[in-house]
């Protein structure tokens, strides 16, 4: 089996290090090259607070995950190992209803302490290469077991071509670890 | 061909596939679906489309209707009117799956929402979403529904022609 050819992402890396001591400068230009997941970051981070994530399931496993039971080996996608959480409600509840069949109680809402995911190592895709990565992983049969060795993916949704909203993508210990603790609280929805 | 908004996903053992969620194979796996029409021409859209939603746990069934070329609306009594735009998709797929799905079609066009954020906001408020349909819905599949969430006429009946 080939391994996956996953794009170079230091560039990313330098990028976000390059973010911390100054706000980005939303110019135009530089918003027609800054990819979207990129920009939900940025303007994460000038807004401040929390973010919601939302995570669509059967109503026992959102019971375990609401209760502190992440566990991101056991969770697989588009981007390989790790627990997938979405940006929108309503992306997460149709997953669920459709997946498990359950009307209620089905989706998992994390309110993520922004600070604490400042300190994360994030790879950033945009949709080039998430559907790039995603094509890869598919062809060489690891999308249960590629990790990107960071704390977070954060990439648009590529499955279904268009560009739907972005995902997130948790795969560390430390990232799990902060799922699964109290300081964020978790809603069943 | 359909009347129906699907909502299906990628196939990931299989590319150019699409299949509803419930026949994914993996536990555990999550892949995001879209909603799908099919309809390579623009005069292959049809004016009228079955569009399902769930508010307050019940299934609803939504008329979705032509407005402009590609553009649909779907009209949610005491909620809202919500505007998506039948977009074509890439690489278009065929229904993989299992079921009786009409074997010609192709599922071409996907439906982009003008306004996510009024979607989300009908989430939040309202405990309405757009789910699209799938075996889900009408029992085919082996899932307890509640008898109200069903169409009960027939006339909604029969608006499923496939």
């Amino acid at each position: 089996v080939p391994e996956a050819y996953i794009p170079n992402d230091s560039w990313k890396r330098s990028f976000k290090a390059s973010l911390s001591p100054k706000p980005y400068p939303l110019l135009p230009a530089a918003c027609e090259i800054m990819p979207r997941s990129v920009a939900a970051f940025v303007l994460w981070r000038k807004i401040g607070g929390s973010m919601h994530v939302f995570h669509g399931t059967s109503p026992a496993t959102a019971a375990t995950l609401a209760s502190g039971g992440v566990n991101v080996t056991e969770g697989g996608g588009e981007l390989g190992v790790g627990f997938y959480t979405g940006e929108y409600l309503h992306v997460a509840k149709a997953w669920a209803v459709h997946r498990y069949g359950a009307k209620r109680q089905n989706v998992v809402e994390f309110d993520v302490d922004d600070n604490a995911v400042q300190a994360f190592d994030i790879v950033w895709l945009d949709a080039g290469e998430a559907s790039f990565t995603r094509a890869n992983l598919k062809r060489s049969g690891t999308t249960r077991t590629h990790a990107f060795s960071c704390d977070l993916v954060w990439s648009p949704i590529v499955g279904t071509d268009k560009i739907q909203s972005d995902q997130h993508k948790w795969e560390s210990l430390r990232s799990e670890t902060a799922l699964n603790s109290a300081s964020w609280p978790k809603t069943i929805r | 061909m359909t009347n129906l908004v699907h909502y299906m996903v990628r196939n990931p053992a299989r590319l150019g596939e699409l299949i509803y969620p419930l026949e994914l194979n993996e536990p555990d796996y999550q892949a995001y679906g879209s909603f799908f029409i099919d309809g390579s021409d623009i005069d292959d859209l049809r004016d009228s489309y079955l569009f399902y939603g769930l508010s307050d746990e019940v299934f609803l069934p939504i008329d979705l209707r032509r407005v402009g070329k590609a553009q649909f609306d779907a009209s949610v009594p005491k909620i809202g009117r919500f505007r998506f735009t039948a977009t074509k998709v890439g690489v278009p797929a065929k229904y993989g799956g299992t079921l009786p799905f009409p074997s010609e079609s192709l599922l071409v066009r996907q439906l982009a929402p003008y306004d996510r954020t009024a979607l989300e906001r009908a989430a939040l408020e309202f405990n309405f979403y757009f789910i699209g349909f799938s075996p889900v819905i009408d029992g085919t599949a082996d899932v307890k529904l509640q008898p109200a969430g069903r169409p009960s006429t027939d006339s909604q009946k029969r608006q499923v022609d496939w």
